[in-house]
């Protein structure tokens, strides 16, 4: 069963009243024939996709003290979608309506609400914290929360979620590449000035350590197990850079790195998938020409030299050895 | 210090941390103050973001971009880290230097500070340095490569210079 709690303010004194919430969606009024059902259709899918998940809150009896208001009251939600809905960011609108507690009465809206609902995969795991006291910033954030349901809408599993946030982080349009984090290698990672950043709409830089903490910062808040961790020395083989266009021969580079940092999923190993929000692999296998095929490494085995482990499509030469510290920087 | 002892000893197997160690002023320097490049005005450039950062150890971090009038997308970030002596000043740039991809950076001019690096010749510009108790980092920001050392000489002669606001 899911419930929510409120208080009532401002209704009669010593009262007892029946109340209750339904939405308050009203489908458009449209022209009749072919494009009137066109345009209801329309109307129901975007409804369906972005409108009330909760449903209605089922009618109770609630008393209200000698100030009209009532204690924290527990409501029932009937018809909500929670248990089949996918990720995404949705408004419930609801008008809230009371009657006299007996037969024949006539329900009579009082108020009007609003509420920003987003639906995940699961709880958001770490950096993201359930511990709500003492102003916990690692609290999940609401407009993280909105970038996140944006990015991984319609996911309907960890896996859905994690490769559309690698995707998205990848191809914002006004980020580039730079060797140097931006964005804090000691924690906290500054996720407020990332998303600053990135409403602002000026181009900008960062690196793959900012790369991997947006990844597992946003992909965690969607209730997926990512994890940081970097592995070391190597020589690259061409990629193509953050943000790169495939069809531009500049835009598929080679680097020599100290390190190389990435999102592991669960843990960190040899053998475990890995996201990389960072670049995306040449998957052609002649290294010396000028044919490239892109791809996003999403769930790719680490692996060490089989063609289609991330190691193999990444490191031309050097050691490429990890380091087993799996990070989950706090956000400020 | 906020780097753990893991990092730290994979950043000794790129930098003479014992060298780095050795340059910190063993006189008293001066120690600088609320320096906020934002509140500085630059001719032919105007700052388009000043931020202030939070880190683990609450020293001040404070962020300036600015943006070029000419051309559109040149940009230049200034990240000033206020420490309290030079040698926490070095622990900064250390751990800026740790979360560098680059194996080993430039050595940077020695006007800058104590200790400065830059990147190489082909990568985006960027250039970090520690100076009395500030930890500097100057980076090309924007989707045109914009001069870094300039900014940096910039950054320093700003220093000596009282703010008039």
């Amino acid at each position: 069963m899911v419930t929510i709690k409120l208080l009532l303010r401002g209704g009669p004194p010593n009262g007892k009243l029946r109340i209750r919430a339904i939405d308050a969606y009203l489908p458009p009024a449209t022209p009749g024939g072919c494009i009137g059902w066109i345009l209801s259709l329309i109307a129901a899918i975007v409804h369906a996709l972005v409108g009330n998940v909760l449903g209605d809150a089922r009618a109770k009896t609630v008393q209200l003290d000698v100030n009209g208001d009532s204690s924290l009251e527990t409501f029932e939600l009937i018809h909500h979608k929670l248990a089949v809905a996918s990720v995404g960011a949705r408004t419930t609108e609801w008008v809230w309506q009371a009657r006299a507690p007996r037969l024949f009465a006539r329900w009579r809206e009082f108020d009007r609400t609003s509420h920003r609902i987003f639906t995940l995969i699961d709880v958001p795991r770490g950096p993201w914290e359930q511990d709500a006291s003492f102003n916990n910033p690692q609290l999940p954030w609401a407009d993280a929360l909105e970038k996140a349901c944006t990015w991984a809408v319609g996911a309907g599993d960890a896996d859905a979620a994690a490769a559309r946030i690698t995707r998205a982080i990848n191809t914002r349009s006004n980020q580039s590449y730079t060797p140097a984090t931006m964005f804090g290698f000691a924690p906290p990672y500054q996720l407020t000035s990332y998303m600053t950043h990135l409403d602002g709409g000026a181009p900008f830089v960062l690196n793959c350590t900012d790369c991997a903490n947006a990844v597992t910062t946003f992909a965690n808040l969607l209730g997926c197990d990512l994890w940081e961790g970097r592995f070391f020395n190597m020589v690259t083989r061409k990629f193509l850079t953050l943000n790169g266009n495939p069809n531009n021969a500049g835009d598929w580079v080679s680097w020599s790195w100290g390190y190389h940092e990435i999102c592991w999923l669960s843990a960190i190993g040899v053998t475990q998938p890995v996201y990389d929000g960072c670049l995306q692999l040449d998957m052609d296998d002649n290294y010396a020409d000028n044919v490239h095929v892109a791809q996003h490494p999403i769930k790719m085995n680490f692996g060490q030299n089989a063609p289609g482990d991330y190691r193999y499509r990444l490191i031309e030469s050097g050691t490429g050895n990890l380091e087993n510290i799996p990070r989950r920087r706090t956000v400020a | 210090m906020t780097m753990d002892a893991a990092t730290l000893k994979e950043l000794g197997t790129r930098y003479d941390l014992a060298g780095l160690r050795a340059r910190v002023p063993r006189e008293p320097v001066e120690l600088y103050r609320g320096f906020d490049a934002a509140r500085r005005q630059v001719e032919g450039w105007h700052v388009s973001l000043a931020e202030t950062l939070r880190r683990a150890d609450s020293r001040p971090w404070r962020r300036a971009v600015f943006d070029a009038a000419e051309p559109a997308g040149m940009r230049v970030m200034i990240d000033v880290i206020e420490c309290a002596s030079p040698s926490e000043s070095l622990d900064c740039l250390l751990e800026v230097l740790a979360g560098n991809q680059l194996a080993r950076l430039e050595e940077g001019p020695a006007s800058l500070g104590f200790a400065a690096f830059r990147h190489p010749d082909g990568a985006p510009p960027a250039i970090f340095f520690a100076l009395n108790n500030l930890c500097v980092t100057v980076a090309s920001f924007g989707s045109r490569p914009a001069p870094v050392e300039p900014w940096a000489e910039r950054v320093v002669q700003m220093l000596a210079m009282p703010s008039r606001d």
